[in-house]
């Protein structure tokens, strides 16, 4: 049984659409498309799909806002940007933003099919570890700014006295947060919460 | 008046860490930013390729290192190996470089790409952002 790969489309011009959405379900791959940024964020039901395909320039929330959007959300899926041949700023940035890969207009089938392709495999891969991750991250959303405060300052390795001066609060104070971080971080010990931290917002150097 | 040479060592003290090389084999590219970074404060150790990179960057507690991607005696690739062994940023410049081109650089381990010609203001904010990461 083989699961047909869904892939969503996001571009704001029509032609483009229709013709990727020809070149992938010729390859067999299903797609989905939206016609910008802003009607795909409102869709309060997205389908499931293993893969993005992105225009970087589009009326509205052009694509790497909606990139940074999924990336604060930490979608696990691939994304690859359409691009035109000028935006190498643009691209440099998506590539450094985490984009998997991009596409640069007027494409090639077979460069379209074997990027998407590429994506996928490159997805499957990773899901599991993606999925957790994103996981991690809504549960950090899910801490009041105090307690991330006081999540960064505990993975720095401050005792809660530290803490309570850094933050000019109580050291009572810092051990309710740090007792509802733990709990909403879901972390059974000090160093488990402190790797989720370091996983998540890894320290520069 | 442009200091092409390295040479001009008078600031080198801990506190005072604005140093920056810029591999430029334009003669004319590298004199105007050499004005340019000299200007806001920066420390510019000027080479036309990167045959002098290993010497300077052992020497001195560079910021970054700023290289143009077509070089006359090595690959960009080489400068970033060089460079990665003191965990130096590095930010190219380019103006015949193709958008897979730039992107692979960034893959590689580049800090940015400029596509010349770039806005100044982009370089400087950019060398003050590495500048406050090292800091930090």
């Amino acid at each position: 049984m083989t699961k047909d790969h869904f892939v969503c489309i996001v571009d704001d011009d029509e032609a483009i659409r229709e013709s990727l959405r020809l070149l992938l379900y010729a390859s067999g791959l299903q797609s989905c498309a939206y016609e910008s940024a802003d009607v795909f964020l409102a869709d309060e039901k997205p389908p499931v799909f293993d893969c993005m395909l992105l225009d970087i320039r589009m009326p509205g929330t052009d694509g790497l806002e909606l990139f940074k959007i999924l990336a604060r959300r930490r979608v696990p899926y691939p994304v690859i940007f359409i691009t035109g041949h000028g935006d190498i700023p643009l691209a440099v940035s998506a590539i450094k933003l985490g984009a998997y890969d991009f596409l640069t207009k007027p494409f090639q089938e077979g460069e379209l099919i074997g990027k998407v392709r590429a994506a996928i495999s490159h997805y499957r891969s990773t899901r599991q570890h993606l999925l957790e991750l994103q996981d991690m991250q809504a549960r950090l959303d899910s801490c009041t700014p105090r307690e991330r405060d006081v999540l960064r300052l505990l993975a720095k390795g401050l005792p809660n006295k530290g803490i309570a001066e850094t933050l000019g609060i109580s050291p009572r104070t810092v051990e309710i947060h740090r007792a509802h971080v733990m709990d909403k971080m879901s972390a059974d010990s000090l160093p488990a919460l402190v790797r989720m931290i370091t996983t998540l917002e890894p320290p520069d150097n | 008046m442009a200091a092409t040479i390295p040479g001009d060592r008078k600031i080198n003290s801990k506190n005072n860490k604005r140093i920056v090389v810029l591999i430029e084999p334009d003669i004319p590219v590298r004199d105007a930013l050499n004005v340019l970074l000299e200007g806001e404060g920066w420390q510019v150790f000027c080479l036309g390729g990167c045959d002098e990179l290993d010497a300077v960057i052992r020497d001195q507690s560079v910021v970054a290192v700023i290289s143009e991607s077509s070089l006359p005696d090595c690959t960009p690739q080489e400068v970033l190996e060089r460079c990665s062994k003191y965990k130096l940023p590095v930010v190219f410049t380019g103006h015949d470089l193709s958008l897979q081109g730039a992107v692979d650089l960034i893959r590689q381990g580049a800090t940015d790409f400029l596509d010349k010609p770039f806005p100044q203001s982009r370089l400087l904010d950019l060398l003050d952002g590495l500048q406050d990461g090292q800091d930090d």
